[in-house]
Formats: C-alpha cells, structure tokens, sequence
C-alpha cells in the first residue's frame, strides 16, 4: 500500500524532460571523455616527437663524445679523468688497499653433484667458486697492474716502448711471481 | 529548457548549437543499436553508444557521435555532422562537418560547404570536396 502511495506522489518525467536529462548527462559525460582522451593524445604525441627524439639525439651525442674521447686522449686518461669526476663531484672514495679479506685463499669446495641447492657456492657446482676467484683476480691484477705502471713511469720515463712491454707482461703474470 | 550549458562553448562551432541541442534521438552509452536509421524529417541523433548501420537524413538534420559512440560499417548523412568518437565508415555532411580532436575517422569524407578539423583528430580516408571549385575563388 505504502510502495502504491509513492509511485503516484511520484510525477513521470514527460517525454521533453527525459529527453533533456538525457541530453545533459551525455554532455556531461562526453566532455570528460573527450578531454581525456585528446589529453591522452597529446601526452602520446609530445612523446614521440619530442621526448623520444631528443633522448636518442642526447645517447647518439654522448656516444660519438665518448668514443671521440677515447680516440683523442687513450682510454685511460678518460677513465681516470672520469674517476677523478665522479669523486669530486659525487665523493667516492677510490679504493687504496688490497681487498686482502677477499677469500682468495679459501680452498676451493667442490661439489660432486651440479645442482645440489644446499649452499649458494654449491647450487652451480665448480663453476661458481671459480668466477668469484677468477674475479677476485682479475682485481689483484688490475692493482697489480696500475702500481706497476706508476712504478715504471717514475722509473723510466722516456723509454715508454720498454714500459709498455713491461706493464704488458706484468698484466699477465699471476700474483706474487717474480719477473 | 536548454539543458546544453552554452556559456562554456566559447569556442566557434561549424555545426551550431541550437542544432546540437535539437537532438531528438540519443543511443546511450553501453547499447549497442543493429540496422539503419532513417528520416525524411529535419531531426537530430546523437550516438554515444555503437550503432552497427547506417544513418540518413534525407532532409536537413543533425548527428552528433558523441566522445563514448562508435558507428560502423555505415553511412552517415546529414546536413549537419559534429563527430567526437568514433566512425568505421563513409560520411556525407551537406552544410557542415566538424570532426574534434577526439574523433577516430576510417572512410571517405564528403562535404559540400564547411569542414573543420580539430587537432589531433585522427582520420584514414578520402576528403571530397562536392562544392564548385572555380566558383567560391
């Protein structure tokens, strides 16, 4: 009785008015459809005609910078030139002692069985613990390397043919061999 | 009642309000309508849902394809043409057309006095012009 009391208080809506409400909401709607989308368009466009062209012209121009860089001064000024950057501008601290706590020593521990997932050394076997020795070498003999260049240009610093020889046959030699 | 808030049009239309307010027919959002719409009578659709058909208007008339509407596989004709959404389809506009910035037009395009296009308005088709070239220069 109650739901009958409230459909006839309730007036319907002549056919104008419907029209008009309809009319109304679409608008309302479609105007917020519509800037989004052209918004979503614009964003898409200023993208690839500005962002993306500028970001790939900047990597082409550092890449041709760098390599300019390289050709015109040697790679290793450029590095320590960049080191010496980095420090003063970021305050890196270049690294002055051997890593001597580097388990260098460490007896290597083979596992019989590749795969074993007990211990992360042994999740890939003898492959593992030889590329941390191996690259734990590899930074012995880069220091190796650049003390020894230091050494040799204090020595000799006119004979650079001699040096370099040297320097070249101090890379490949292992830690702690006499020359 | 105008329920078209004209104070935030400010900008010029090539389709006039009074005739985007005349809209006599609406395809809300979320229908989707199958066939042919067709009138020999000077009225007004507007499309925001998908219409899958054609629409004609033989005498006057004005259709509106709102920003959410999509038309396809049809042909639209009318005196007046404002598109906001999307239209797979061949339109014919005798008075003026006006395609907005976020319409998606594929199809040919014929209009015989006024067009419009907004930037970023997105169209794959042919523009005929069916007005006399030499007279209007």
């Amino acid at each position: 009785m109650q739901e009958v009391e409230n459909t006839q208080t309730t007036a319907l809506l002549t056919s104008e008015e419907l029209r008009s409400k309809a009319i109304a909401i679409s608008q309302q709607r479609g105007q917020s459809v519509a800037k989004r989308r052209v918004a979503k368009r614009w964003v898409t466009w200023f993208l690839w005609s500005w962002i993306l062209p500028i970001i790939g012209s900047l990597t082409v121009l550092m890449a041709v910078a760098s390599m300019s860089l390289v050709y015109y001064f040697g790679p290793a000024k450029v590095i320590d030139s960049a080191q010496n950057w980095l420090i003063e501008r970021f305050g890196i601290e270049r690294p002055t002692t051997k890593p001597d706590n580097i388990a260098l020593e460490k007896p290597q521990e083979k596992s019989d069985t590749i795969g074993n997932k007990t211990t992360p050394d042994q999740n890939i076997g003898i492959s593992n613990a030889q590329s941390v020795t191996n690259s734990a070498s590899t930074v012995i003999l880069q220091f190796d390397r650049d003390i020894e260049l230091q050494n040799s240009k204090a020595a000799t610093p006119n004979n650079s043919s001699s040096s370099r020889t040297n320097n070249a046959n101090s890379v490949l030699l292992p830690k702690g061999t006499q020359q | 009642m105008n329920t078209y808030n004209t104070t935030e049009r400010t900008t010029a239309r090539l389709v006039p309000n009074d005739r985007l307010n005349a809209i006599t027919s609406l395809i809300g959002e979320g229908a989707v309508f199958e066939g042919s719409f067709h009138s020999k009578d000077d009225l007004g659709i507007k499309v925001d849902g998908q219409l899958i058909g054609g629409i004609v208007f033989e005498n006057g008339g004005a259709i509106h394809i709102g920003p959410t509407g999509l038309v396809e596989n049809t042909t639209i004709e009318a005196d007046y043409i404002f598109i906001e959404g999307k239209v797979k389809g061949n339109v014919i506009a005798r008075k003026s057309l006006e395609i907005s910035g976020s319409a998606t037009v594929l199809g040919d395009i014929v209009y015989d006095a006024l067009i419009d296009i907004h930037p970023r308005a997105r169209l794959r088709g042919k523009i005929d012009y069916r007005g006399d070239l030499d007279s209007t220069l």
